[in-house]
């Protein structure tokens, strides 16, 4: 598998791919966190297990020789794991990035020949169109309209995955020091920009101890994950903390802000590390149920929603198993060819 | 419902402050708004509790001031009345701005209010000129939209000002009433007097762009008030080129058309190009990131201390970008772009969407 290449990020395209990362915006410690965590899932048992999600007695003609993956919004280890997942179908790949993260996919395409890229403009429906031609399947990375709009581009005769934007959170069911360090690896991982990434924790017991616990947790971390926080996140930030310390608590850190409040209903994080902290409230949980991808949980907790919602140890919430049904689904079959 | 409770402290400070508005005198400015943020601290229960997690100690000084987000209007109640005492008025913002509830603000009394939105209007928008004169008014009709707080400024000062038997609402319930406003503009054409047009920038792009082969040339004198943007719009246009289109369709040159800049969340109003407050107003402008004030020509987010909104919050940040000049007056730069997210985690904006 000549993707693996990239687990290098100090030489070659995995060093490409990590100075790209950083062009986006993050810093390099918190890119370098952020790919070997996806790139170090990479195992062969990990990617043999994913292949024994095929059928055994799959018709070779099913298998799609060509697959489109378009990753309109989404960080660089979605991208990564959309290629690797149609890579091990032995499919050619055609990747079209988002504008700005171009250089992404280059690196990508510099690790794998098997990868094309594909960079034309979201508005060119001639490219897109001749794109989707090519393809046997299509997936998406995007938000919830670019899905839904490509879904109806693409006939049904191609396979198709669209993954939509979705948010995370967590479930803290009693809370202790080394919770709160996962946590806080947690919200800290790329720079919360992800949809594994925790907007809000649900705490049982006191939301303002937890919140000052967790603070604490970052201030230790983030020397070693900095983050500068854009002059535009800045009027949101302030609005949180303000409400925050209107009607709870507020805990600041050099990058991150960790606000309390009284009432459990779900509110959305600002990103660039700020969370909610809330009151557990089974109902304000399950009223998120449509949107949830994962919930992180204390050691032995388990939060109270089921469906297709993933729920993993907190310090795992960013460093999903390739195994990982994304958002409930195969990760190899919707790229099959319809029978 | 009774009257609300008079509050301790409120009755000295209330007639001190329409004593300011009437005599002001810069040197009183500081004490007073001192006055104003511990009367604040100590009846609007949001703001104290702010005020207490900003500071260890009492407010001293009116600078220390924690300032509210204007946003926070759309979660808490940030006046001094309890839940169940009656308001003079509650005004909302426009929602237009942001995903999510409308703000509201409740008012305990209009009198300061009142007392502070004469003068600066007609010193700047009517040159000083406080003869009765036609008004066609492009904001909404407090008749129809108690909840406007630009309305109800205008109505207050058409009282004053406007010449009743020319006085027209344009902007009802249904829309903009595009043939009675032009017919307004025509027969303003016969006339010498000079008239008065109010509006928000939208609300005249549209005016004109209904009826685009007409056009009048509006007796010599006469102004236009020109406030608010194109928030959420599908056409906008920026200052020169409306202030362009303007001069062409009404006969406005750019001195009559006077830029007015207000907010739900404040009670007095700046006008003028470049905006300059009244006395009782303090324009600032401040870094995003660490709220310190920038010098002069430095572009950061606008924030106001205004001494009048007694029962709510003096301390105010904005969205708004702009800049200062020397002499504290300030030029508005649109408002501060939101943070472009970079990943695909759901963003508050999708998560309105799907829940509205």
């Amino acid at each position: 598998m000549k993707l693996l290449s990239l687990q290098d990020l100090d030489s070659g395209c995995g060093r490409d791919l990590l100075a790209a990362t950083v062009a986006l915006g993050f810093s390099e410690p918190v890119a370098r966190d952020g790919l070997t965590a996806e790139l170090g899932a990479w195992t062969a048992s990990a990617m043999a297990a994913v292949r024994a999600e095929l059928p055994a007695d799959l018709r070779p003609e099913r298998l799609p020789a060509t697959v489109l993956v378009i990753a309109a919004s989404t960080l660089p280890a979605s991208t990564l794991r959309a290629v690797l997942m149609a890579r091990l179908l032995g499919a050619r790949v055609l990747l079209k990035p988002a504008s700005g993260q171009e250089p992404i996919a280059r690196a990508i395409a510099e690790a794998d020949p098997a990868v094309e890229v594909r960079a034309f403009s979201s508005t060119d429906t001639d490219a897109l169109d001749a794109a989707i031609a090519e393809a046997d399947a299509v997936v998406v990375l995007g938000g919830d309209r670019a899905v839904m709009e490509l879904r109806a581009r693409v006939p049904f005769a191609k396979g198709y995955a669209g993954y939509g934007h979705r948010l995370s959170a967590a479930w803290l069911d009693g809370f202790d020091d080394a919770d709160a360090e996962a946590l806080a690896r947690d919200l800290c991982a790329w720079d919360q920009a992800g949809c594994l990434s925790p907007q809000v924790a649900w705490v049982r017991g006191d939301t303002g101890e937890a919140a000052q616990r967790l603070a604490e947790a970052v201030r230790s971390l983030e020397p070693s994950l900095p983050m500068a926080l854009p002059p535009s996140a800045a009027p949101t930030r302030h609005a949180m903390r303000a409400l925050a310390d209107m009607l709870g608590s507020a805990y600041a850190t050099d990058t991150a802000l960790i606000a309390a409040l009284p009432t459990p209903d779900f509110r959305p994080s600002p990103g660039y590390r700020a969370l909610w902290v809330l009151p557990a409230s089974e109902e304000a949980l399950r009223a998120m149920a449509s949107v949830l991808s994962t919930v992180g949980v204390t050691p032995g907790a388990t939060a109270p929603i089921g469906g297709q919602v993933r729920q993993c140890p907190l310090g795992q919430m960013q460093r999903p198993p390739l195994t990982w049904p994304h958002d409930g689904r195969p990760n190899l079959l919707p790229m099959l060819r319809p029978y | 419902m009774s009257a609300a409770p008079e509050l301790p402290g409120r009755p000295a400070l209330h007639r001190d402050l329409l004593d300011f508005v009437a005599r002001p005198d810069p040197t009183r400015f500081d004490a007073l708004a001192s006055r104003v943020v511990r009367f604040q601290a100590a009846t609007v229960e949001a703001y104290g509790r702010l005020c207490r997690a900003r500071h260890d100690g009492p407010l001293t000084h009116w600078r220390d001031a924690p300032r509210v987000p204007t946003e926070l209007f759309r979660d808490l109640d940030l006046s001094n009345l309890a839940p169940d005492e009656p308001e003079a008025a509650c005004f909302r913002t426009s929602g237009t701005t942001g995903p999510g509830r409308r703000g509201a603000r409740r008012v305990r009394d209009l009198g300061l209010y009142h007392a502070g939105m004469v003068e600066p209007f007609v010193s700047h928008v009517l040159a000083g000129e406080r003869q009765r004169r036609p008004w066609l008014c492009l904001v909404p009709d407090p008749r129809d939209a108690p909840g406007s707080s630009l309305g109800h400024m205008v109505a207050g000062l058409a009282t004053d000002l406007a010449a009743p038997a020319s006085l027209l609402w344009a902007l009802g319930p249904e829309g903009l009433d595009v043939a009675a406003a032009w017919l307004w503009l025509e027969a303003r054409t016969a006339e010498a007097s000079p008239a008065v047009v109010l509006g928000t920038s939208f609300a005249i792009v549209s005016l004109l762009d209904a009826e685009p082969a007409r056009r009048v040339r509006l007796p010599a004198g006469s102004r236009l008030m020109l406030t608010g943007g194109f928030k959420g719009r599908s056409r906008t246009l920026d200052e020169d080129a409306l202030s362009a289109l303007v001069t062409e369709r009404l006969g406005l040159d750019a001195e009559a058309i006077v830029p007015e800049y207000g907010m739900t969340e404040l009670t007095s109003q700046a006008y003028g190009r470049p905006l300059e407050a009244p006395p009782w107003l303090r324009l600032e402008v401040v870094d995003p990131l660490s709220l310190a004030p920038l010098p002069p020509g430095e572009r950061g987010l606008v924030a106001c201390f205004d001494l009048l909104a007694l029962d709510n919050v003096s301390a105010l940040l904005t969205g708004d970008l702009g800049t200062l000049d020397a002499a504290g007056r300030l030029t508005l730069h649109g408002r501060a772009p939101g943070a472009v997210l970079r990943g695909c985690s759901l963003t508050a904006e999708e998560l309105g969407v799907l829940t509205r």
